[in-house]
């Protein structure tokens, strides 16, 4: 269970409290119980001792007295003559002289001769009986008798005459009026009492009143305290006192001492020392609720700070000095731990946020910011930049200088107000709202592309730039969008001669286009590629007349994207490595077609389009081969066509492979002849046979006189070097008579025929004479 | 230790020899007797009486009870019936003596040392003598018709001449009226009564009761009430 520090320190010191309370009672009971009895044994042995020497000094006065009275001559001589009278005028007169009780003479047989008053005549004898006997040795004898049940003290003296002839008695009544007269003196109440013969105790005489103010005696097995103080009686301590010479078994003299104002002290001493408890404990309460609110209030208010911590909250600026020195530690402590999370945080944050290489902003806090600029439909410019080739810069300096490279670069956006972000490489994006116009920013490229000095090293940097202006209205959903579309444009900017881009919408389309067409295209070959196919496009030797040759071209239906034209798609799979299967695929198919068409009895030689990739790539040249051997063929009945631009950009291993198949047989025409730059010159270097012209020399050529002189020519030079000539795109006959005019080999085009499937182009082969008669018709 | 018990030794036997040449000194035909009371100390006074004897010659001159440094010397006169008794005053202030006895009451009022009363004592009895004046002085003169009295000594010996075979005697303190008196036999110089004797070196011891003696001062000691409370014990 929890319980607050007020609460703890409360039952803490109640409990100490209450306990050293409940033991002072408990000692303070006992002692003053001690106290009490001994104070009041004391007290009584006090008025005992008083009490005895009261009577002892009775008894010297009183024995003076009776000595006086027995040294009277004429009392002796009485006595000694009988003279009964006189004695008894005597005892009244010393009897009335010194107030005596009782005067009495007694014979030498203790027999009470006369007695003064006379009432006590009736006594027999005097109960003592070794009364003269005492009165022979000692000249006086004292003691208490009890007559008819009163107390008497008497003094008792022989009467010499000369010798003891007799005794004479003086006794006082110990009666009420003795005893207050004691106890004035004693301070303590005084009893007597007598035990009769049932042993009933008869108070003969005491200094108290009778009736209900009588007090009550307290006894071990009797009345306690409680009832005397719950009865509000006057209470007393009986103390016995033994008197000297009692000559009665029964007889008890008792002093009694008030007891009440010491109980009721006592009382009262306990009330105090509780009440001081209950005070103490309301104050300790007070102090207890003072001191924990001392305490709890500087902790609740470390609590709350160590909330805010929690929250996140650093900047709370609340002064605290709790007045204890621990918890003035602990705030101490609080702070510096709110310092160092703050700093760490911080840390944290900006390595949440930043780019640790280049201390720029990373590609999550901006795609967050240009989320946050898109939400808040604000207009700015993104700037993307990108260290053309850096993996080369990477290869060439090593990783670190190729970072410290990236550093500079990155530091060299200073110049530009707004957001800098890496994103990845060497990319690096720029939001801001200053939207540089394409002079400011070629001027920022040439600073960005000033070389770069990293230990002693010079590198010399090409920067692209990607623009994408962001104003309101432009559909740009998020963050992703435009990073995407920054990346095509820088994609763009690297290859463009200027290297900056701006992103245009119809860019993007044609991204997604190749980028839909390369995802089919891949769909397809892991299939079966049925949607691939070859078509062939016969091909007229203008010697002959005859068409004894076709060009295999492929053609692609994609089930979603329909027709796609093998420009778009060749680039694509070159570009994406994809080439070499789509080869190999139109190898087996042309070889299969063309012993279907042998079978058919047709004698024919297929083009094959080759990418100068498949040309490095022995693998495929090496399966080529072997399909040819399998199927019965002679590679004089192949030709490959290999693109003029592209051999052009060829490496010697190309050029190597290509003279291999030159000397197995292999038929090699330049595809697309014109359109590059490459002179025929430099061509009659490669193991070519044969030259395809373009068909846009050609399409126009019965109106293009420009036309007209270029083919003439390249015709004449390739007949003088020996290469035969196809002529590709001949559309009428005008064209093909001067082509044929010109000793034009062959030639391809609509208007001979449109390229045919498998089936179609074996019916156009049967028909073959017929459309050589038209030929001739139309010649 | 040796030292003294040979001194305690030769003191004993020098004192033996005394008595012997004591006893061989007095009468031989004597018996003699000694009186104790019950704590074995000497009583003086003790007067023994005897009718036994011969000897009747009446003494004329009056017997001397004198009064000495407010005492009476003897303390005990034992007188024959009909004795004067003169009482001079040996001191040089006045006593004032009387007695109330029934065997003589008389008084005579202060006087001097230049008289000397006599007064005659005719009955037998005891008459107890005292002085107004100074309570202390009692004296005792004991009238008897017996013709011979002896008194012991201080140390409480008397000597009985041989022949007596009956004796009375008498001591003011054997009773507390005085009148108490025992009876003594003898034969063969030997006590026969009372029985409560013993005899040592020819003296007999003769034990007395005295009254007052049985209780002592100690029992008379003042005993003062118990300090004890009856509660808190």
């Amino acid at each position: 269970m929890k319980i607050t520090f007020a609460g703890s320190l409360f039952r803490l010191v109640i409990t100490g409290i209450s306990l050293t309370s409940i033991l002072i009672l408990i000692t303070i009971w006992q002692l003053s119980t001690i106290s009490v009895n001994k104070q009041l044994q004391k007290d009584l042995s006090i008025a005992q001792g008083v009490f005895q020497r009261i009577s002892e000094e009775r008894r010297s006065q009183l024995v003076n007295v009776a000595s006086i009275l027995t040294s009277d001559f004429g009392f002796k001589r009485a006595i000694a003559t009988g003279d009964l009278p006189t004695i008894d005028s005597v005892l009244k007169n010393h009897g009335d002289r010194i107030n005596a009780d009782l005067m009495m003479l007694i014979d030498l047989d203790r027999k009470i001769e006369t007695t003064y008053p006379s009432q006590y005549t009736e006594l027999q004898r005097y109960p003592n009986e070794n009364l003269i006997e005492l009165l022979l040795v000692f000249d006086s004898v004292d003691e208490f008798i009890v007559i008819n049940d009163n107390l008497y003290q008497v003094i008792l003296t022989p009467i010499k005459a000369p010798n003891f002839i007799a005794a004479a008695g003086i006794a006082f009544q110990y009666d009420q009026a003795l005893l207050s007269e004691l106890k004035s003196i004693i301070q303590s109440d005084l009893i007597i009492s007598l035990n009769n013969d049932e042993g009933e105790i008869n108070t003969i005489a005491s200094t108290f009143p009778d009736g209900e103010n009588a007090p009550l005696i307290l006894s071990e097995n009797g009345a306690s305290w409680i009832d005397g103080f719950i009865q509000n009686k006057k209470m007393v301590l009986e103390g016995q006192i033994t008197l000297p010479n009692v000559n009665h078994p029964d007889v008890r003299v008792s002093i009694a001492q008030d007891v009440a104002p010491i109980y009721r002290e006592l009382v009262s001493t306990q009330l105090s020392i509780i009440a001081i408890t209950i005070i103490v404990m309301a104050f300790t309460l007070f102090v207890s609720v003072v001191f924990s609110k001392r305490l709890s209030s500087p902790v609740s208010n470390l609590v709350r700070l160590a909330d805010r911590i929690a929250d996140g909250d650093y900047e709370n600026k609340t002064e605290y000095a709790p007045r204890f020195v621990e918890l003035d530690n602990l705030t101490s402590a609080l702070f510096r731990m709110r310092e160092n999370v703050k700093q760490r945080e911080s840390e944290i944050q900006f390595r949440a946020e930043h780019d640790m290489l280049t201390r720029l902003k990373n590609r999550s806090y901006l795609e967050a910011a240009l989320d946050e600029k898109l939400g808040l439909e604000e207009e700015f410019q993104v700037i993307g930049i990108s260290i053309i080739g850096f993996q080369d810069v990477n290869d060439l300096y090593g990783f670190s200088n190729a970072d410290e490279c990236l550093k500079v670069v990155a530091s060299r956006t200073e110049k530009l107000s707004g957001l800098k972000s890496r994103l990845s490489g060497s990319d690096i994006v720029i939001l801001t709202s200053a939207f540089l116009n394409k002079a400011e920013l070629q001027q920022f490229q040439s600073d960005m592309q000033l070389p770069v000095c990293v230990d002693d090293l010079k590198i010399q940097v090409r920067i692209a730039l990607g623009v994408i202006d962001v104003y309101q209205g432009n559909e740009y959903k998020n963050s992703e969008t435009i990073l995407r579309k920054l990346n095509i444009i820088l994609e763009q900017a690297r290859t463009s001669t200027t290297s900056v881009s701006f992103y245009e919408p119809e860019r993007e389309q044609r991204y997604l286009r190749r980028l839909a067409v390369l995802t089919a295209l891949k769909r397809t070959l892991a299939s079966n590629m049925d949607d691939l196919f070859l078509v062939y496009q016969p091909k007229l030797d203008l010697t002959t007349g005859k068409v004894n040759g076709a060009e295999a071209l492929i053609r692609w239906i994609d089930k979603e994207l329909g027709f796609i034209p093998p420009d778009e798609f060749i680039t694509l799979a070159e570009q994406a490595g994809l080439i070499g299967q789509i080869s190999t695929w139109v190898m087996e198919r042309a070889i299969g077609d063309l012993n279907q068409f042998k079978e058919k009895g047709l004698n024919l030689s297929i083009a094959i389009n080759l990418s100068t990739q498949d040309i490095e790539n022995t693998k495929l040249l090496a399966y080529f081969d072997q399909l040819i051997k399998v199927n019965g063929l002679k590679p004089s009945e192949i030709e490959l066509e290999i693109t003029e631009s592209e051999i052009v950009a060829d490496s010697e291993s190309a050029v190597f492979n290509l003279q291999k198949l030159r000397k197995k047989g292999f038929q090699i025409a330049i595809d697309d002849f014109g359109t590059g730059y490459s002179s025929l010159a430099y061509i009659k270097t490669l193991p070519i046979t044969v030259i395809k012209i373009d068909r846009c020399f050609v399409k126009d050529l019965d109106r293009d006189t420009d036309d007209q002189l270029l083919v003439k020519n390249t015709l004449e030079l390739a007949n003088s070097f020996g290469l035969k000539v196809v002529a590709e795109g001949v559309e009428n006959r005008e064209a093909l008579n001067l082509l044929k005019e010109w000793n034009c080999q062959f030639a391809q085009g609509y208007f001979i025929e449109k390229p045919l499937s498998v089936d179609d182009f074996i019916e156009f082969m049967s028909n073959e004479s017929s459309a050589r008669n038209r030929m001739h018709e139309k010649n | 230790m040796r030292s003294s018990s040979w001194v305690f030794n030769t003191v004993k036997n020098t004192i033996i020899l005394l008595v012997i040449f004591v006893a061989c000194c007095v009468d031989v035909t004597a018996v003699e007797l000694e009186f104790v009371d019950e704590k074995g100390n000497a009583l003086e006074y003790v007067v023994v009486s005897s009718a036994d004897s011969d000897s009747l010659e009446k003494i004329n001159e009056p017997l001397v009870m004198n009064q000495v440094k407010k005492q009476f010397s003897p303390r005990v006169l034992p007188v024959r019936t009909g004795q004067s008794v003169s009482f001079p005053n040996s001191d040089n202030i006045r006593h004032h003596i009387y007695s109330f006895s029934e065997a003589k009451s008389f008084e005579v009022n202060l006087y001097s040392n230049d008289e000397s009363p006599v007064i005659v004592f005719e009955q037998p009895g005891v008459v107890v003598l005292g002085c107004n004046i100074h309570d202390l002085m009692l004296g005792y003169i004991y009238v008897s018709d017996t013709a011979q009295f002896w008194v012991s000594d201080a140390n409480g010996r008397v000597q009985i001449p041989e022949g007596v075979t009956k004796a009375t005697y008498w001591h003011p303190d054997l009773s507390v009226d005085h009148s108490a008196k025992g009876e003594l036999r003898l034969e063969n110089k030997k006590l026969v009564y009372p029985k409560q004797f013993s005899a040592e070196d020819g003296v007999t011891k003769v034990e007395l009761k005295i009254i007052g003696n049985s209780l002592t001062p100690n029992s008379k000691q003042r005993v003062f009430g118990s300090n004890k409370l009856l509660r808190g014990q």
